[in-house]
């Protein structure tokens, strides 16, 4: 079925209060007329596997933590990608570590984007701004 | 090789010889039968003379009885017959005298006179007819008949004598005849038969010849050495197969010698040479074969083959052998260089075993080698030290003898392992030596023959007490380290404890990312692995509380403006200000780390494109800053990884910036020498300097000299810099005079 993009969520996985808090603030400043949707883990994250294939709309954008309790963020891209109804999602990996067999292996996992969150809370607010400019209004996501 | 031709005045000899031969027989033949019928003739004649004479005497006969009928009878006719009848057998005798003569003069003269006397009483009686005159007449007849008598006996003799004469003759010339026939037959089958046997001998002389010249092409032909004629104008005349397969030129290839001499030597230099030795061996009147000397003769097919020539006078020309020499000198180059590397070999072995005995003098690892009896074969100084004897001693003896009971059962049994399991195995021991007790991992192994065959046990000690020492210092140092990371963080909460009442939700941020920064730090002093795995937690984790720390500051800054007072504010400017340091000090601390654990790859770089790189990122800044910049790189390369060269780049041309900010104008040169192995690179700068004291102080990580207040900083960039230097192969150092500015140096492998 089709949705309307103006309409369909951002599912945002992230554990740390901290930055989601700050994050869903970033988005509140920005005005995003999407709903933002949480999983505060990896398997939260996961559930909403079945829920997609139920019919319930998806999402524009995952904004994917690495560092997750019970599955980690590597793990739940994996099966995504394994998932008939979500291996076509863009997946962006929003984390702290710049490390480069992070990025290596997400990548490797066919991550869309991989941006590091910025300690300063103006760049962070740039990004949250280029996130939803790009993902939301420029990118023509999948149906 | 031409044909041998026989005589062609042989054939024509011969018939002239049986020309002659016959012309001689036939002329004999002729003479003899010539002679033969003459006498025939004569006696023919002689017999038709006696026989006219025979004829005459009966016509004398008749005619005087004519004439005594005519007396009686008185008959003149008569008589007249008879007188003609005696006139005409005188007449007749009288002609046949002439004949006779020659035979009996006497005789003869006597019938003429009785003839004449006759005639006279003829006449007489014819004038005077009487019977006395008839008488007379009658007498005188009586002895012309006597006379005619005698005549006929004599002619008749005469024929007898010719015939006898005739007869002889005729025998004389048969047997002349047949000698000479016979003679000339013999002289024909001799001559026949000496043709023959020269023609026969002339023959066999020509199959002789023709045999020995076919197997003299045979020999040429297929002898196993390359062979050449020359002919004395200089034309090559035939070459055998074996020269064909040799050099590969064809007859057609070498009409002559120029054009071989061209061929085979094409090298002018050379080929001159070669003629005129051709010209000295053609002047040698010596004779049999001369030998001409080696040469090395250009193939047709492009290889040099070298060959012995020796060359033959001929008849016809000059016969060169070409003995193919090539395998053989080949043979000998390989033979002289394979002696030449088993003599190198044999002194690198000899180099290589003096090198080993040196180490083993020179090392501190004792060092030693036994027999499967447990007898010392080998023991070097270090060793003998740690046996208390002097190695000599301890040659050919056993630990029984040098060593307590105890050690010496427990070193027998550790080879016993060794030699039981075939393999090497260290185990570390701590043994009472003069200078006390001391740790030693010693490495025991199996010795094998160049066969294999087990021979006996080595063993290698090596003293690490220092090493132990070492060891615990280090994670001493390693505790202290994390013990200052600690006190860091303190700092920064004790500093945002002092802010302000209105972070408290900053606080019970700060209690829970203390909690987890003690639980890291802990685990963090465990290992020192475990620091890998703490800096890459840091990554994720230590920047999610800062970046709480900084994103409620602003908030609170934006969003709660009215509600702080001036200082207020300035306590989240300086919460703000810490919270970056903070964040650049995690930056620096994992560029470290990466630093250390990421995999650096030295590849060839033109040092002068690395730097242009570097400098084009900060070309704001240095334009802003005014900066001499004094590049003198050209085209020096060196090995190293991009990346990490660039990262050491930025930290220095930074530091170098930073500490010469209040020159004016700051000066930077950059310096490229190439040696021979490594390539230096050198930074300098117009800076503050440093005491060198210090120098190498600076590169060790959070080591700073100048206050953070004065030039900002964490501490790391020069380690970044001497870690990065030390994984690409190199190594860095510095020398400066305070005031006067500092120079880093980079050495980097070629």
């Amino acid at each position: 079925m089709i949705h309307d993009p103006n309409t369909r969520p951002i599912l945002l996985v992230e554990d740390n209060p901290v930055d989601l808090d700050l994050t869903l603030r970033a988005f509140a400043r920005r005005k995003l007329a999407n709903p933002l949707l949480v999983a505060r883990d990896g398997q939260e994250a996961l559930d909403w596997l079945p829920r997609w294939a139920a019919g319930e709309p998806l999402p524009l954008v995952v904004l994917l933590d690495l560092k997750l309790p019970k599955v980690d963020g590597l793990e739940v891209l994996r099966r995504f990608r394994a998932d008939p109804v979500a291996q076509g999602l863009p997946v962006v990996v929003l984390t702290s570590s710049n490390e480069d067999r992070d990025i290596q292996t997400a990548y490797q996992h066919h991550a869309n984007s991989y941006i590091v969150k910025p300690v300063n809370f103006d760049k962070f607010m740039d990004v949250a701004a280029q996130i939803e400019l790009y993902w939301c209004l420029i990118n023509q996501p999948p149906l | 090789m031409t044909a041998p031709t026989a005589s062609s005045s042989e054939p024509g000899l011969f018939s002239r010889r049986v020309l002659i031969a016959g012309l001689l027989a036939l002329v004999v033949v002729g003479l003899l039968g010539t002679l033969y019928l003459a006498q025939r003739d004569q006696i023919a004649r002689s017999g038709a003379l006696l026989e006219d004479m025979r004829q005459a005497q009966n016509e004398l006969n008749k005619g005087f009885l004519r004439l005594l009928q005519a007396d009686a009878l008185g008959a003149d006719h008569e008589a007249q017959a008879g007188l003609a009848l005696i006139d005409q057998a005188v007449t007749t005798y009288e002609r046949h005298l002439r004949q006779l003569q020659g035979q009996d003069a006497a005789s003869a003269e006597a019938f003429q006179a009785g003839a004449r006397a006759f005639r006279e009483r003829l006449a007489a009686w014819r004038l005077a007819p009487s019977t006395h005159a008839l008488i007379e007449l009658r007498i005188t007849f009586s002895q012309l008949e006597r006379q005619a008598q005698a005549l006929d006996s004599l002619a008749h003799r005469q024929r007898v004598a010719l015939q006898a004469r005739g007869n002889r003759l005729f025998l004389v010339s048969l047997a002349g005849s047949i000698l000479a026939l016979v003679w000339i037959v013999t002289l024909l089958v001799r001559a026949v038969l000496r043709e023959r046997r020269a023609l026969e001998a002339l023959t066999e002389q020509y199959r002789l010849r023709e045999a020995s010249e076919a197997l003299f092409r045979q020999l040429f032909e297929e002898a196993p050495v390359a062979l050449g004629l020359a002919e004395p104008d200089g034309r090559l005349g035939t070459q055998n197969a074996r020269f064909v397969e040799l050099f590969g030129y064809t007859p057609e290839d070498i009409p002559d010698l120029e054009a071989w001499w061209r061929l085979a030597y094409p090298d002018p230099e050379y080929r001159r040479a070669i003629q005129e030795r051709w010209q000295t061996n053609l002047a040698t009147q010596a004779p049999g074969p001369i030998d001409a000397g080696e040469y090395s003769i250009h193939c047709k097919h492009g290889e040099t083959r070298i060959v012995r020539v020796r060359t033959m006078r001929l008849s016809n020309g000059l016969l060169s052998a070409f003995i193919d020499q090539t395998e053989i000198r080949r043979a000998e180059q390989a033979a002289r260089e394979a002696m030449q590397a088993a003599q190198r070999s044999f002194e690198e072995r000899g180099r290589a075993l003096d090198m080993l005995a040196a180490i083993a003098e020179a090392t501190q690892d004792a060092i030693f080698a036994k027999d499967l009896d447990g007898r010392y074969l080998l023991c070097n100084r270090a060793a003998g030290r740690l046996l208390g004897h002097p190695p000599e001693a301890v040659l050919g003896q056993d630990d029984r003898t040098l060593l307590p009971a105890a050690e010496a059962a427990a070193t027998q049994a550790a080879e016993q392992a060794v030699l039981e399991h075939g393999q090497n195995r260290s185990d570390e021991l701590r043994m009472l030596t003069p200078d006390g007790p001391r740790d030693y991992l010693v490495t025991r192994g199996p010795l094998h023959d160049a066969e294999g065959a087990l021979t006996g046990v080595f063993a290698i000690a090596r003293d690490i007490s220092d090493l132990k020492a070492a060891e615990q210092s280090r994670s001493a140092i390693q505790a202290a380290r994390v013990a200052q990371q600690q006190r860091a963080r303190l700092a920064l909460l004790n500093q945002m404890q002092d802010t302000n009442a209105a972070l408290a939700s900053v606080r019970a941020l700060n209690a829970s990312l203390e909690a987890r920064v003690a639980e890291r730090t802990a685990a963090l002093a465990a290992a020192n692995k475990e620091l890998e795995t703490f800096t890459y937690s840091v990554s994720h984790d230590l920047k999610a509380p800062l970046r709480g720390i900084d994103g409620y500051s602003q908030l609170l800054l934006e969003d709660h403006r009215e509600q702080l007072d001036e200082e207020g504010r300035l306590f989240l400017d300086r919460v703000r200000e810490g919270v970056t340091r903070m964040s650049q000090l995690i930056e620096d601390l994992l560029a470290y780390s990466r630093m250390e654990r990421r995999d650096l790859y030295g590849v060839p770089l033109v040092l002068a494109h690395v730097v242009a790189r570097v400098l084009d990122e900060r070309r704001d800044e240095l334009a802003a800053r005014g900066v001499e910049l004094d590049n003198r790189l050209g085209s020096e390369t060196a090995l190293a990884d991009p990346d990490g060269l660039a990262m050491v780049l930025r930290n220095l041309i930074d530091n170098a910036l930073k500490f010469s900010r209040d020159r004016q104008p700051p000066r930077l040169e950059i310096v490229a020498t190439e040696g021979p192995e490594s390539t230096i690179l050198s930074i300098k700068d117009n800076g503050i300097g440093f005491d060198m004291q210090f120098r190498d102080r600076i590169f060790e990580i959070f080591q700073r000299l100048q206050r953070a207040e004065d030039y900002p900083g964490t501490g790391v960039g020069l380690a970044i810099v001497r870690k990065a230097m030390q994984r690409m192969g190199g190594r860095v150092w510095a020398d400066s005079t305070p005031g006067q500015g500092a120079t880093f140096f980079l050495e980097l492998p070629r």
